[in-house]
């Protein structure tokens, strides 16, 4: 198994727990009423910070720094099938309630963070399977 | 300017000219009628997607030679990650946006469903679009088409 299917793999089964934990959370934290938008303004100004200073400081060792060309190529049809793929949650999950519903209902506000994790996690699903058929396929074919 | 440094620039002038028109719009519109489609700032919207999806036709590839090169695709690639970034953060944010103005026992219209890809959209655009423009140095360098 090489690297990237290996990193496929954890992607895969960690993104599916992390998801399956923060659905409970979201329920748990629905069913108290929590409230404390202050943590949650905190958090995303911490990632807003975080994200860029950790890619600026691992720019030197680039993602597919470790990858050869067989594998580089696969990440980038498995990065453009998993855009693909968030597009269309996106569509599904946005549009689709939309029509459904029509413009007069309403829709409860905590179907907007389900939707953020729903995106991640579709994205991610698609990102990992795609790599893992890829490799699956090239195996095959020798 | 090549080809691609050409549908930057336009498709960064159409969003940015397109958002501040809608901020216009929803400012000169009641506030009941802001989320009650079609309006002003519904014809904005659909206008600037239009001519941003059209921008590739607007700029037609060259006849003869080759527009696009391996610097040109490497140049696009950090690009559009850098327009995924800032998609994945304006959705956050708008989404952020919408829970505090709701609350946490709150709901919202349907209607801000499809606005929330659409911010994204918008912010994918600019990224991608000054994310290209600053990699070839805004006004030169890129080779002419």
């Amino acid at each position: 198994m090489s690297k990237l299917q290996k990193l496929a793999w954890f992607n895969l089964v960690m993104m599916t727990i992390c998801f399956i934990l923060s659905i409970l959370f979201l329920l748990i934290l629905i069913r108290v009423n929590a409230k404390g938008i202050e943590y949650l303004i905190t958090c995303f100004v911490i990632a807003c910070i975080t994200t860029p200073l950790f890619f600026m400081l691992h720019r030197k060792k680039s993602f597919e720094a470790g990858f050869d060309e067989r594998e580089k190529m696969i990440n980038r049809r498995a990065f453009s099938c998993s855009v693909i793929g968030l597009t269309v949650f996106l569509a599904c999950v946005c549009f689709i309630p939309f029509f459904v519903l029509g413009g007069q209902n309403v829709v409860k506000v905590y179907y907007l963070p389900l939707i953020f994790l729903g995106a991640i996690f579709a994205a991610q699903f698609v990102h990992s399977a795609t790599i893992l058929i890829q490799c699956a396929l090239e195996e095959e074919d020798g | 300017m090549n080809r691609w440094q050409k549908i930057a620039w336009f498709n960064l002038i159409v969003i940015v000219a397109g958002s501040v028109i809608s901020v216009i719009a929803a400012g000169t519109l009641p506030p009941e009628e802001r989320l009650m489609p079609p309006n002003r700032i519904t014809v904005v919207i659909i206008i600037s997607l239009v001519l941003v999806a059209m921008a590739k036709i607007i700029f037609r590839k060259a006849d003869k030679g080759v527009d696009f090169d391996e610097r040109d695709r490497q140049i696009q690639r950090r690009a559009k990650l850098f327009g995924w970034t800032g998609f994945g953060l304006g959705m956050a944010a708008t989404i952020m946006v919408c829970y505090i103005a709701a609350g946490p026992k709150g709901s919202f219209p349907p209607l801000v469903l499809p606005i929330i890809p659409l911010v994204g959209a918008a912010i994918y655009t600019i990224t991608e679009s000054a994310a290209a423009l600053i990699q070839y140095g805004w006004a030169g360098k890129g080779e002419k088409s």
